[in-house]
């Protein structure tokens, strides 16, 4: 071994051993907690992912949701409102409303055509709620609706794509979107999380199922490295061998590291 | 072109931010040769054939997806993007009624969509054996992609069809060169031609039919080589065989090769400019095998090549860009024989050729070309 290739393995070594003690740290200072529980975060404190949403707690009982970088194309916001905290069930109720014309209109030449029917101005508010077991080990059930509401001419056709793609703009395009969903979040080690979910969706005369699992690394005392795959089962007019319609299968990857402040 | 790179680019995210674990892929590219499925009709329903043919009609036409005279946003002429299910299967019935009035052995037909969201996902092919005295079908695809996110065009599935009322015995998909003028992209997502060979069991006797769509808006002298290939297909038969379809070049010998007045002055510059036709591209077909219509027929003056023409992109209610009601404007559409020779051959124009009341001027983009080919 040369010189100059001890020197980076020593450097490599001593990377490793200062990321494991940051996590050590870390995990000696507050154990990882669940995400996307029923549970709020203290008034005036919240997190923001790449993919995941910004919450921030207004109150102890109200916490507000919006995707920063969704609601420049499509305006949006969710109320986290907590109507029960006492054991063994949490209650969080999920009301929002968004407006997702915009991205409807700067996505026309894509996903919708340039010259096609009108798109109207679509308002869609929605009702949910979570309902959460447990503190380490944390069962959580969601439910919500969304209904889209025209204002205007136009009825554009729904995308028959991708089944991420086709809920987002589900509730416009069949006029509704229901959820039913179960997450299980499991704290393995005070800086590592696994969570499992479950999904299935109701849109027009369609349906989807969703399956997730997911890894939650802590990275730092307010951030944590998210990873996991999930898998599809949705209609998207594929057909058979034998030419008759079936459903499809997609598994994508899921990653994103959150920050909580 | 930009936006066309836009949308592909967004296409292959889309697709390969996930993966399909049924086997989709995001865009089929094909292999060399791929074998297909031939579909018939139940016994009971077929229609009866002679034990020992000695002659076949056939046709070949190009149905434009079942759009009729629609006007696509590709044709630079209208803005429609798709066609409601009721309008695909209203234009699927004329086509079949002029089916019905000519009555071919063998049709082969280019653009037919199984499963595209434009045509309202119907399968023309199930749908066209199932309504006309056709009793089996092979289809082989040219253009397969899962969601193609320009101006909203959604899933694709066309190619090329053989119907055949004598049995198909095989069909498969032979892959022709692709272009070298596009980027990767591109090149992904678009048409991959494929030549579909069927070999039928024409009363006891195996007869080839095969059926082409070359390139059209090729730059780098793609379509030349496509039919350079196709040609060797053709040596290398060793069965009595016929050849059509939509070649996409005009005949040797033609008196208008460019300034067509179906194209949309907006097209220029863009993916659908239509590039320049070389007239010694179909010279070789002509010289080797037995046309429908020998060259002679083409001329020598416009007006008899008028009347062979087989493509417009404007339909007969429309104004070209010369200020004239439209008309077909161009041969792209042949047949060809291994030998034997033809009878009542001709391009279905318009109502009274070989004696049909239909329009088909209002039925697509293309004339079906047939002929009743005695076998060698």
């Amino acid at each position: 071994m040369t010189g100059l290739a001890r020197t980076r393995t020593r450097i490599r070594i001593r990377v490793g051993l200062l990321l494991l003690a940051s996590v050590a740290a870390s995990a000696a200072a507050d154990p990882l907690p669940a995400r996307d529980s029923a549970d709020l975060a203290e008034p005036g404190h919240g997190s923001i992912g790449i993919v995941h949403p910004l919450r921030h707690a207004v109150s102890e009982r109200l916490e507000l949701e919006v995707y920063p970088v969704a609601f420049l194309l499509a305006p949006h916001v969710s109320a986290r409102l907590v109507h029960r905290t006492h054991a063994p069930w949490r209650i969080t109720g999920v009301y929002g409303l968004s407006f997702p014309t915009p991205a409807m209109k700067l996505t026309r030449t894509y996903l919708f055509p340039t010259d096609g029917a009108p798109i109207p101005w679509y308002i869609v508010p929605s009702l949910g709620a979570i309902a959460s077991h447990g503190a380490r080990h944390v069962l959580s059930l969601r439910a919500d609706l969304a209904a889209g509401l025209a204002i205007g001419d136009g009825d554009p056709e729904p995308l028959d794509t991708y089944a991420p793609l086709e809920l987002l703009f589900a509730p416009a395009l069949f006029g509704y979107r229901a959820n039913l969903g179960i997450d299980y979040d499991r704290a393995l080690t005070p800086w590592l999380r696994a969570r499992a979910s479950l999904d299935a969706y109701l849109y027009g005369d369609r349906f989807a199922a969703r399956a997730a699992v997911e890894l939650d690394l802590r990275l730092s005392r307010r951030t944590r490295l998210v990873a996991g795959a999930s898998y599809w089962d949705s209609d998207q007019h594929a057909i058979d061998a034998d030419f008759q319609r079936r459903r499809s299968h997609d598994l994508f990857p899921l990653l994103d590291v959150i920050f909580a402040y | 072109m930009r936006a066309l790179t836009r949308v592909v680019t967004l296409a292959v995210l889309a697709g390969t931010l996930g993966c399909s674990l049924d086997g989709e892929p995001v865009a089929e590219s094909f292999a060399a040769r791929t074998h297909y499925p031939v579909r018939s009709k139940p016994v009971a329903a077929r229609t009866a054939t002679p034990a020992a043919p000695d002659r076949l009609k056939v046709m070949a036409w190009n149905i434009k997806f079942g759009a009729a005279r629609a006007d696509f946003w590709f044709d630079m002429w209208g803005d429609l993007v798709h066609l409601p299910r009721e309008r695909v299967l209203q234009n699927l019935d004329d086509i079949i009624r002029l089916l019905d009035e000519t009555r071919p052995d063998v049709l082969m037909v280019e653009e037919l969509e199984v499963n595209s969201r434009r045509s309202a996902y119907v399968d023309m092919a199930a749908y066209i054996l199932a309504h006309s005295h056709f009793n089996h079908v092979g289809y082989v695809p040219t253009w397969q992609v899962r969601y193609i996110p320009s101006e909203g065009l959604g899933r694709v599935d066309m190619g090329n069809a053989i119907f055949s009322v004598y049995p198909i015995t095989s069909i498969e998909g032979i892959k022709l060169s692709e272009r070298t003028d596009q980027d990767y992209l591109h090149e992904k997502f678009d048409l991959h031609r494929q030549v579909g060979r069927a070999v039928l069991d024409v009363g006891g006797r195996p007869v080839t039919v095969m059926v082409v769509h070359t390139e059209a808006y090729d730059t780098d002298g793609t379509k030349s080589r496509q039919l350079v290939e196709i040609q060797n297909l053709a040596l290398a038969e060793t069965t009595p065989f016929v050849l059509g379809g939509d070649f996409n070049a005009i005949p040797p010998g033609a008196l208008r090769f460019d300034k067509f007045p179906d194209e949309h002055p907006s097209a220029i510059g863009t993916d659908f400019e239509q590039p320049p036709y070389r007239l010694e591209d179909m010279q070789v077909f002509f010289d080797r095998w037995v046309p429908w219509l020998p060259l002679t027929a083409f001329g020598p003056g416009l007006a008899e090549q008028r009347r062979l023409y087989t493509h417009s992109v404007l339909g007969r209610h429309q104004i070209g860009t010369d200020g004239q009601p439209a008309f077909w404007n161009r041969t792209l559409d042949y047949l060809f024989a291994s030998g034997g020779s033809w009878q009542d051959a001709d391009v279905l124009q318009e109502p009274g050729r070989l004696g049909i009341t239909s329009d088909p001027m209002l039925l697509s983009d293309h004339a079906p070309v047939t002929g009743t080919w005695l076998l060698p």
